[in-house]
């Protein structure tokens, strides 16, 4: 039978093939599988033509970073590296005091984490291990854009052809782009986008600005596996589960990338693998977003805070915490972003306590169900510049499960509270009454 | 038919006459989910789920549905279809007769972005 379109399963079966590749990374249960990861590197580090590499499992995307310093290190101090174990063991003790005088002080002291305290030691353990069977050229010597083109040649573009000529032979062009756009918008576009543009290129971002605020140089990370491949593989993935492919490359790819790989810097010798983030928030647009802590965390601790989608130094969540923000800190603080940033963390209650308001109207609403509720609109006395010179307004209500006090924010132009708290809903004042409430 | 609105923490709702014909049926999930308190509003029993434009809609079937305010520890998979009480979290719950509903969460509006933003409780 010709495919003409979707049929009611496989639409309810992109539904499932997206929910779970959004799931495998937001839920934040898996973690790197190292023994199934090394023979996936080596496979790709093989297709590149390259000799398997030293795989040096790490436990977040800055680790990795750091784990590149300490490798240069390595390879300055230690030019008798091929000299069998016995150099190796004299010259490790000697690297290690080395490293840490001349790398610790200016990576881990500098940060002040315990990223840079993980890293020393594990690169050490991994590289001592492994060092003396393995083919050393040039660390700083790139391969990830080399595994890359051999994975875009063998694997993404040869799976996308296999789609188009299965499908295409089946319906024609017509229904085929239809098909084709239909499950990329509904599957491929929208897990990409979720994950790559909303967390990966973000967390990306501030990886790079934090190690080059460190003064290191910042080492590009690979294409194939990364975060930046759950559109496209959760795109070929759904032809593969409606069965019409069966690509061995793409199969081979999908279990690499099942080994819980995160991100990773590909070097003539030496792979570095991120483990999974332990911890990701976001708010309901998918943007990392968390207000009460680090949005994205990795089990090493490397963390990073975010407002919806935002990333925002750290110190306002600590001073936040501290009671340490002031109206005065808030008043002077020139940065519009790390105002905002401010006003999402201490939480309405608080900007309100702080900033100071007054009750500007309260009304009653008979609920359809005989309830009585009473809201009030409250606005402050000040304006401010970078609100487009208007004051914070809120409107204040009682939870009829708690009692609760709630305050949620409100455009400035309004003077009635009952159309206040109707503009935050998608009814109007009038129809702003509820036959159920708790 | 009566429409019927409701209010539930920070998810409102509201019946509807008929779900739209381009409408996607998808998986039955939780309405809104707090990360922090771990506390989902979820709607159980005789249900099915549709999403349309960024709209959350609801078809409850003759043997009706609950909206249930709940914590995660205490749902599991069996949760789904029945109309049997969870343990309450905040806030009571409630039982909808059979009809389609669409469902939104409350917002609050954000001076920085100039945008409206869903609460998430």
């Amino acid at each position: 039978m010709k495919l003409e379109k979707l049929t009611e399963e496989q639409v309810a079966k992109m539904d499932e093939v997206k929910r779970y590749w959004l799931n495998y990374i937001f839920s934040c249960k898996n973690s790197l599988n190292r023994e199934k990861a090394k023979i996936s590197i080596d496979c790709l580090y093989k297709l590149a033509g390259r000799e398997e590499p030293i795989v040096i499992f790490v436990d977040s995307p800055l680790a990795c970073q750091y784990a590149v310093v300490y490798l240069k290190e390595f390879v300055k101090l230690c030019p008798q590296l091929f000299g069998g174990a016995q150099v190796w063991a004299q010259v490790r003790a000697q690297v290690g005091a080395q490293v840490g005088d001349q790398v610790w002080d200016q990576v881990r002291a500098q940060v002040g984490d315990q990223v840079g305290a993980q890293v020393g030691a594990q690169v050490g353990d991994q590289v001592g291990d492994q060092v003396w069977d393995q083919v050393w050229d040039q660390v700083g010597d790139q391969v990830g854009a080399q595994v890359g083109d051999q994975v875009w040649d063998q694997v993404r573009a040869q799976v996308g052809d296999q789609v188009g000529d299965q499908v295409w032979a089946q319906v024609g062009d017509q229904v085929w782009a239809q098909v084709w756009d239909q499950v990329w918008d509904q599957v491929g576009d929208q897990v990409g986008d979720q994950v790559w543009a909303q967390v990966g290129d973000q967390v990306w971002a501030q990886v790079r600005d934090q190690v080059r605020d460190q003064g290191i140089e910042f080492q590009s990370f690979g294409s194939y596996p990364s975060i930046g491949d759950y559109g496209w593989v959760s795109f070929f993935d759904f032809f593969t589960q409606i069965g019409v492919i069966n690509h061995k490359g793409f199969n081979e790819f999908k279990e690499i990338f099942s080994s819980g790989i995160y991100d990773t810097i590909q070097l003539n010798g030496f792979c570095i693998v991120s483990n999974m983030p332990s911890k990701i928030v976001r708010n309901n647009s998918g943007r990392l977003h968390n207000p009460t802590g680090p949005a994205v965390e990795f089990p090493d601790g490397y963390k990073q805070y975010y407002v919806n989608g935002r990333a925002l130094p750290a110190w306002i969540w600590e001073k936040a915490e501290a009671g340490e923000i002031t109206k005065e800190m808030f008043l002077k603080e020139q940065n519009s972003e790390i105002k905002g940033g401010i006003y999402e963390v201490l939480g309405q209650k608080r900007m309100m306590d702080i900033l100071g308001a007054k009750e500007i109207d309260k009304k009653q609403i008979v609920h359809a169900n005989g309830d009585v509720e009473t809201v009030a609109l409250l606005k402050t006395k000040e304006k401010f510049k970078e609100i487009g010179n208007q004051p914070f307004a809120w409107v204040k209500m009682v939870c009829p499960s708690t009692g609760t006090q709630y305050l949620q924010g409100v455009e400035p132009h309004h003077t009635n509270a009952l159309d206040a708290i109707a503009s935050l809903s998608p009814f109007k004042a009038e129809e702003y009454s509820f036959d159920l409430r708790s | 038919m009566k429409k019927i609105k409701g209010h539930q923490g920070d998810v409102q709702f509201a019946s509807i006459e008929k779900i739209p014909a381009a409408a996607i049926k998808v998986a039955n999930r939780p309405i809104a989910y707090g990360e922090h308190s771990g506390h989902q509003h979820v709607l159980t029993g005789d249900v099915e789920m549709f999403e349309f434009e960024g709209r959350l809609i609801a078809a409850v079937g003759s043997d009706g549905a609950r909206l249930q305010h709940c914590h995660e520890s205490n749902f599991s998979d069996k949760c789904w279809t029945t109309t049997e009480e969870i343990p309450v979290a905040d806030h009571a719950s409630h039982l909808l007769p059979p009809g389609n509903y669409e469902f939104y969460i409350q917002n609050s509006y954000n001076p920085y972005s100039k945008l409206m933003e869903k609460v998430v409780d």
